[in-house]
């Protein structure tokens, strides 16, 4: 993928991906060119589209969309090494969500590919079948 | 001809899938529900209807069956008599003539479980579910909340889903999926409608497959009748409608004798009032627990007992407040009774009789008491047609023979979800009739 299209080998590689992930959140068996498989690529590469006509090229851009970063402890995986944390005099430490913010609201996205597969999870994790079954 | 939403559940509901099989359902629907509501309260633990809607005074050379009874004289209201303690008098002298007393009710058992099975299922064995249900299912099985329910009884049977409620911020969190606080959404706006559109296409083609079970078939048009527009903008009117959490009524708490109690329902009866004027919900289950007055009989029963008829007068006024209370239909019921004496730490044991209490404005049926107990709070045998005593052609009156004429009060009688639930064998009492 590049900044102007993507391009049929990572369409591919996309679709690979998220005929994985409908077994792996939805038990379903599906192949690359299966219906299931073709709608989530299209939404994909909708939010692309969207991410790419709007010129951002941050991850959150905090506070409109904002980043749910006190609710999950594993939002800062391979984003960074270590978690901002703040300390008192007692040894007490606590998340610096201030710092937290401003390290992901940072983060860059610079060919959208992040924001566009949160989506896609988010439409999957929303998927009757990851609801009902 | 064209099957709509509504009815396409309403025949899942009553098991006929294949009538609506490989049906489309429509994305958008709208449906300005204009029947009745319904409130079924539910005191936990086995009320003594002999301190409220079934009094007794005592009895020459028996045990003591009431300590009010020794200074006190049953009191009456219109049709109705009542013990004169608790909040009794200001209830019935309020309300009689909204309201039908059905005393003499066996539950045959002195189980809770049972008793409750028994008078929430109308059968005294698994397999029935709760009437709020029946009535959610059949009236409103395509409203995102249709059957509320605050603890207790709720069996569904699979004809509908009901909604567990206490938390109103859980509301606005269902109704707004994409906001956090104030401005901040998860998603941009033009990510969300994306997913939102992409969720539609693809559970509209999911529903397209053939060769569904009933079961899938439910579920898939329970979810997308969940995240339909009417639905969706229906949580919308609910989550604005409600006050802030500093403005919604508190439990109230009592002790004695180291038992704690608490009533909720001045908070059950605000949401489920809110969610019937917003067109989300038809039916609720309220709970106030606590009557398993094994010691200390009467502070607790009239404690418990003035936290129920003060909490249902809340009820009236603010669902009147609010415009729904020509449409209300409250019913009050128990497990079963307590026994007629006291124990030996002045409590009650469990007792199979007990009674119900209808509600409803602008009726021929009520200001009066139906059915009949001696002294001793046994049960008489009750002419059905009549509704007067008669030892010989009569019958004791059994919850099913009270849930039978509800069916049939509230318009559930002959439909599917009445014939997958029947009521075999089993007299017709004419309680709803003037």
């Amino acid at each position: 993928m590049d900044a102007d299209a993507i391009s049929a080998r990572a369409a591919n590689r996309i679709k690979a991906t998220l005929a994985a992930l409908h077994w792996d959140l939805l038990g379903t068996r599906v192949s690359a060119d299966s219906a299931d498989v073709e709608e989530a690529y299209e939404l994909f590469a909708e939010i692309w589209a969207q991410r790419r006509a709007d010129g951002d090229t941050r991850l959150c851009d905090w506070p409109a969309g904002t980043c749910l970063l006190h609710v999950d402890q594993g939002f800062f995986e391979g984003i960074v090494e270590e978690q901002p944390l703040g300390e008192n005099d007692e040894g007490w430490r606590w998340v610096d969500w201030d710092r937290a913010h401003e390290i992901i609201g940072g983060t860059p996205d610079p060919y959208h590919v992040a924001q566009s597969w949160a989506v896609v999870l988010a439409f999957l994790m929303t998927d009757y079948r990851y609801l009902h079954l | 001809m064209r099957m709509n939403r509504r009815r396409a559940l309403k025949a899942l509901a009553g098991g006929t899938v294949g009538a609506w099989a490989g049906f489309r359902l429509p994305l958008a629907y709208a449906d300005e529900y204009a029947g009745k509501f319904f409130v079924f309260i539910q005191a936990d633990g086995g009320w003594d209807p002999t301190s409220f809607c079934d009094p007794k005074t005592n009895t020459p050379g028996e045990p003591i069956i009431n300590h009010w009874a020794e200074n006190g004289e049953i009191e009456e209201a219109g049709g109705i008599r009542y013990a004169p303690v608790a909040g009794n008098a200001a209830f019935f002298r309020k309300y009689h003539e909204r309201t039908l007393v059905i005393n003499g009710v066996d539950a045959q058992t002195n189980s809770h479980a049972v008793g409750v099975l028994h008078n929430w299922s109308g059968r005294n064995a698994e397999g029935f579910p709760s009437m709020t249900a029946l009535l959610a299912a059949h009236h409103a099985p395509d409203k995102p909340l249709a059957y509320l329910n605050f603890g207790g009884f709720s069996a569904t049977q699979g004809v509908t889903r009901f909604t567990r409620l206490s938390d109103a911020d859980r509301i606005e969190a269902l109704a707004y999926t994409n906001h956090i606080w104030d401005d901040a959404q998860i998603l941009r706006p033009d990510e969300w409608s994306s997913l939102q559109k992409y969720r539609a296409r693809r559970i509209a083609r999911l529903n397209e497959a053939p060769g569904m079970l009933p079961r899938q078939a439910r579920n898939r048009m329970h979810y997308e009748s969940a995240l339909s527009a009417a639905a969706t903008e229906g949580l919308k009117r609910y989550a604005d409608a409600l006050p802030g959490d500093d403005q919604l009524e508190r439990d109230v708490e009592y002790a004695y004798g180291g038992d704690n109690f608490w009533n909720g329902l001045r908070r059950q009866s605000q949401l489920t009032v809110l969610a019937f004027r917003t067109g989300v919900a038809v039916s609720a289950d309220f709970y106030l627990g606590g009557f398993d007055t094994h010691r200390s009989n009467d502070p607790k029963q009239q404690w418990l007992l003035r936290a129920l008829t003060e909490s249902v007068d809340y009820l009236w006024e603010y669902a009147e407040v609010h415009g729904v209370a020509d449409r209300l239909v409250v019913v009050m019921g128990s497990d079963f009774g307590r026994t007629n004496h006291y124990n030996a730490e002045d409590g009650k044991d469990h007792w199979p009789i007990g009674s119900f209490v209808v509600m409803e404005k602008n009726q021929p049926w009520t200001n009066r008491a139906v059915g009949e107990t001696d002294a001793l709070h046994f049960a008489e045998r009750i002419n059905p047609r009549t509704l007067r005593r008669d030892d010989a052609g009569g019958t004791i009156i059994y919850p099913k023979h009270v849930h039978r004429a509800l069916r049939r009060h509230l318009g559930l009688e002959n439909t599917p979800l009445d014939d997958l639930f029947p009521f075999a064998n089993t007299e017709d009492f004419q309680f709803f009739d003037s």
